[in-house]
């Protein structure tokens, strides 16, 4: 039992090791230019000059995915970072300081959190518009609410701890107890919604651009390949199989490093 | 009954909250509609004439009581692009998206109680690895991907079904649900993952208590224990898991109508997005809201009914 896990793990590790590697390549090299179209080479199989063919427009598709998993992966990064930040002080205070306003911003909070996030950004891209930076905005503000209900349980169960009261009785103001010293005791907890919030927002950044409410083109992205794909299916089946692989390691290695235990 | 009523209480307050909320979200966004629809050739004459009919020269708290109250009757005023009734556009393709919903649910529920059952039953062993394998991966495969897959092989090269080419209810009903069956499975099955995975930990969790152990010990047999005892008992933790697995349909039959060309909810919402449609697009928005909230309410009550000291206001 124990054993399998620890395989699981590694395995995690490898496919994620993998994903990280093929997008720290993307930002330095690219085989080809991933926008230089080749009228010649229109929908070319896989070959040795193009490991993953090219697309409707002679466009190396192992440079576009490369190109477009750099863009999914900042823009995950973004939206991961921004729903870490505010969640840490929006739980922070609503855990630790309790009371009325922890009872306001909670309520709220639940609401939001019964919508799926895909769902709430969505949402916020109908009001500020489409584009790159409206959809880190809107997909950073849907991804809050969830960061707010792991870190608030968590300051709940430590403000009641021995070394609080201890730090208490030091002279902490709240400020330091809050950020000093409890903090870094969430980090097991909060590392582990942060994998999983990355691979939520893999998947509903690819989602979001797939439905052309998310990166615009002549960038690159996952989705939005998968999206132009679709009208070579049957002609060029090989366009959809690099972005789609690409998704399935990133999501596949990061939740299995996540597994517990 | 009486938590019923105050179930009910904060429901509607919930609601409200959300009504103004959606409401003045859109008020926010900068030019009118009435500018932004008739683009900037457009006289200040007809511009002051089309922001008459659509009473947007009237105060905000005037217009959302109107709003709200139109709305209460069903009635979310008239589209911008596509120039007919709201009501109209959502009626026709609400049962559309429910139906394909209802059928991903379906299948969900057929799938994952046997599979999460046996995968409880041979714990460690070799059936349990090979769904949890199987599991893993299906979590990980976005469900829109899924969809090509699937239009590949049982579209193109089965030729099961023509991908994009739906069939309406009213032309052929049987032909409908052939269609519906494989967008309905490209949601299904990731969420099915989901499901199995959460079943089979609740199962094995309830196998390890101390009643198995008396039940065992007062001669039950093993196929007892699984089914009457620890199945059961598994039971209520999903109800509250199979709330959050008919949001993700919901949402997931978003993207799916969009792989399949189902002319549903989710492909009138990205429309309309586009379009910056927004008499829809707060529509929709409220529909969905209202959904999410009752299925939130509901699952309180059918918990509290089950299990009466559960009081989560």
């Amino acid at each position: 039992m124990k054993r399998k896990r620890k395989g699981s793990f590694w395995a995690g590790c490898f496919l994620a090791g993998l994903a990280i590697l093929f997008v720290g390549t993307g930002i330095f090299y690219t085989p080809y230019d991933p926008n230089q179209m080749n009228a010649a080479l229109k929908n070319t199989a896989p070959c040795w000059t193009h490991w993953f063919g090219t697309d409707n427009f002679g466009r190396d598709i192992l440079s576009r995915v490369m190109a477009g998993s750099r863009t999914t992966f900042l823009i995950a990064l973004c939206t991961v970072g921004i729903g870490t930040f505010f969640g840490i002080i929006l739980g922070a205070i609503t855990g630790y300081f309790g009371g009325i306003l922890d009872k306001i911003i909670m309520r709220m909070n639940d609401v939001l959190l019964a919508f799926p996030s895909l769902l709430l950004s969505l949402v916020f891209i109908s009001i500020i518009g489409i584009g790159k930076y409206n959809s880190i905005a809107a997909l950073g503000i849907a991804f809050i609410p969830s960061f707010v209900r792991v870190v608030r349980s968590e300051f709940v169960t430590q403000k009641e701890m021995d070394y609080v009261k201890n730090a208490r009785i030091m002279g902490a103001g709240h400020g330091r107890i809050m950020f000093v010293h409890i903090l870094p005791n969430t980090f097991s907890i909060v590392a582990s919604a942060i994998t999983i919030g990355f691979n939520n927002a893999v998947l509903a950044e690819a989602g979001m651009s797939y439905l052309g409410l998310g990166v615009q083109p002549p960038d690159a992205s996952l989705g939005r390949m998968l999206s132009e794909s679709q009208a070579y299916l049957f002609s060029a089946p090989w366009y959809a199989v690099a972005p789609g692989m690409v998704i399935i390691i990133t999501v596949l290695g990061f939740s299995l490093v996540n597994e517990k235990r | 009954m009486k938590f019923a009523f105050q179930k009910a209480g904060t429901l509607m307050i919930t609601l409200f909250i959300i009504s103004i909320v959606t409401f003045f979200a859109f008020q926010v966004i900068p030019g009118d509609s009435a500018t932004a629809n008739l683009g900037i050739d457009a006289s200040p004459e007809q511009v002051e004439a089309l922001r008459e009919q659509y009473g947007l020269n009237k105060s905000l708290l005037e217009r959302y009581g109107e709003w709200a109250v139109n709305a209460l009757r069903g009635d979310f005023g008239t589209s911008f692009s596509y120039r007919v009734p709201v009501r109209t556009l959502i009626g026709e393709r609400l049962p559309v998206t429910l139906m394909l919903g209802m059928t991903a649910i379906l299948i969900i529920l057929a799938a994952s109680a046997p599979l999460g059952i046996l995968a409880a039953r041979w714990d460690g062993r070799l059936p349990e690895k090979l769904i949890t394998i199987a599991n893993q991966i299906g979590m990980a495969i976005p469900s829109f991907f899924l969809g090509m897959i699937i239009s590949l092989v049982f579209g193109v090269i089965l030729k099961w079904f023509i991908p994009g080419q739906y069939v309406g209810f009213s032309e052929n009903p049987g032909g409908f649900f052939r269609y519906l069956i494989f967008p309905a499975a490209a949601i299904a099955i990731p969420k099915t993952a989901m499901l199995v995975k959460f079943l089979h930990n609740s199962i094995v969790r309830q196998l390890g208590m101390e009643y198995v152990r008396t039940a065992r010990s007062k001669g039950n047999s093993e196929h007892q224990i699984l089914y009457r005892h620890a199945f059961q008992n598994a039971l209520l933790p999903v109800i509250t898991f199979l709330a959050i697995i008919i949001m993700e349909v919901l949402a997931n039959s978003i993207i799916i109508e969009q792989v399949f060309s189902v002319p549903g909810m989710g492909r009138l919402l990205v429309a309309a997005i586009s379009n910056r449609d927004f008499p829809v697009v707060q529509a929709i928005v409220l529909y969905i809201a209202i959904v999410v909230i009752l299925l939130n309410g509901l699952v309180d009550l059918l918990y509290h009914y089950i299990d009466p000291r559960v009081k989560t206001l």
